[in-house]
């Protein structure tokens, strides 16, 4: 059986003693050129995932279906040969609140990826909860859609981080 | 059925008594899922899923057990290359709920795979997806930090 955890996300206390609403997490950045991004973003105190803040994201759309977009990632992981992202355009940052059509586009996009750029197998993860526990980046709830690279027939892991 | 169910792990590229169920599933030909002994484990079901612990909880970057582990898994032995349907996911969610509120949880990630399994690194062929809870540690400013996870794709 599972264990009961000691602590929970909601009683988390920042140094200063303050709940403090996160949107986007520097900490969880890998690489520093993501971090100083996110740096960035985090002095606006805007959400860099909602539409009217896309800005910070400096690829293309490669397809909509209804309120998700799928996109890559700014900051692909190691030996990626695709990292996309699959966003929502309504902020929402709980798991609980995806409905029966989100899933319903969002596995429109996964099939629309897997067969336009042939992948023959990958990951989907999806982080949520308080950014600075799961190690998500920005707390606007995306899908992560990760394809590791083949080289001469074996496949070079992809290590997905989460906390 | 027994021919059916030949080829039902993928990959074995872990080590202990997990290593072990995989070549036995393997040799028998009888998927770890669907056996009476691990149906036995559920905490709770929906119509065509159901929830379990996962015997072999993913390690954190400290070497200990997440959390929690948690494995949603489909009732039914098919096909498990291609992405979950919404009806798959809406009943996964309630599983979800369920166990969030069982067991204190406020956060977490979800991952499945996709696709073939020597790509994805899927080690059962069985419809599953896993719910990781990583663990709290005390962090130095008095607060509480995380203990990564790497989840390996492929």
């Amino acid at each position: 059986m599972p264990r009961t955890p000691t602590h929970s996300f909601s009683r988390y206390m920042s140094a200063s003693g303050r709940n403090k609403k996160v949107v986007v997490n520097p900490a969880g950045a890998k690489g520093n050129r993501y971090r100083k991004v996110l740096e960035d973003i985090q002095r606006t105190g805007v959400c860099p995932f909602c539409p009217e803040n896309f800005k910070w994201h400096t690829h293309p759309i490669l397809k909509r279906n209804g309120h998700w977009l799928i996109t890559r990632n700014f900051n692909p992981y190691k030996n990626a040969e695709h990292h996309f992202l699959i966003v929502n355009d309504e902020h929402m940052e709980e798991f609980r609140e995806l409905g029966e059509r989100d899933w319903r586009e969002i596995t429109a996009l996964i099939r629309w990826a897997i067969a336009k750029f042939k992948i023959k197998g990958g990951g989907i993860a999806m982080r949520f909860g308080d950014p600075t526990h799961t190690g998500a980046t920005v707390s606007h709830l995306h899908a992560h859609l990760i394809v590791p690279t083949v080289k001469r027939g074996r496949t070079l892991p992809v290590w997905f981080p989460f906390g | 059925m027994a021919d059916e169910k030949r080829d039902v792990v993928a990959n074995v590229h872990y080590g202990g008594d997990y290593r072990h169920e995989l070549e036995r599933a393997r040799e028998t030909g009888e998927c770890i899922f669907c056996a009476e002994r691990f149906r036995a484990l559920e905490l709770f079901r929906e119509r065509d899923w159901f929830l379990v612990p996962n015997q072999y909880p993913a390690k954190d970057r400290e070497d200990q057990p997440a959390a929690f582990h948690l494995l949603f898994v489909s009732r039914e032995h098919r096909d498990d290359t291609a992405p979950l349907a919404a009806r798959d996911w809406a009943q996964i969610e309630v599983l979800r709920s369920w166990a969030d509120s069982k067991f204190g949880i406020t956060g977490g990630c979800l991952f499945l795979r996709v696709g073939k399994a020597e790509v994805c690194g899927r080690t059962v062929r069985h419809p599953h997806v896993h719910y990781y809870v990583p663990r709290m540690v005390p962090d130095r400013s008095g607060g509480l930090r995380p203990v990564p996870i790497d989840i390996a794709v492929g």
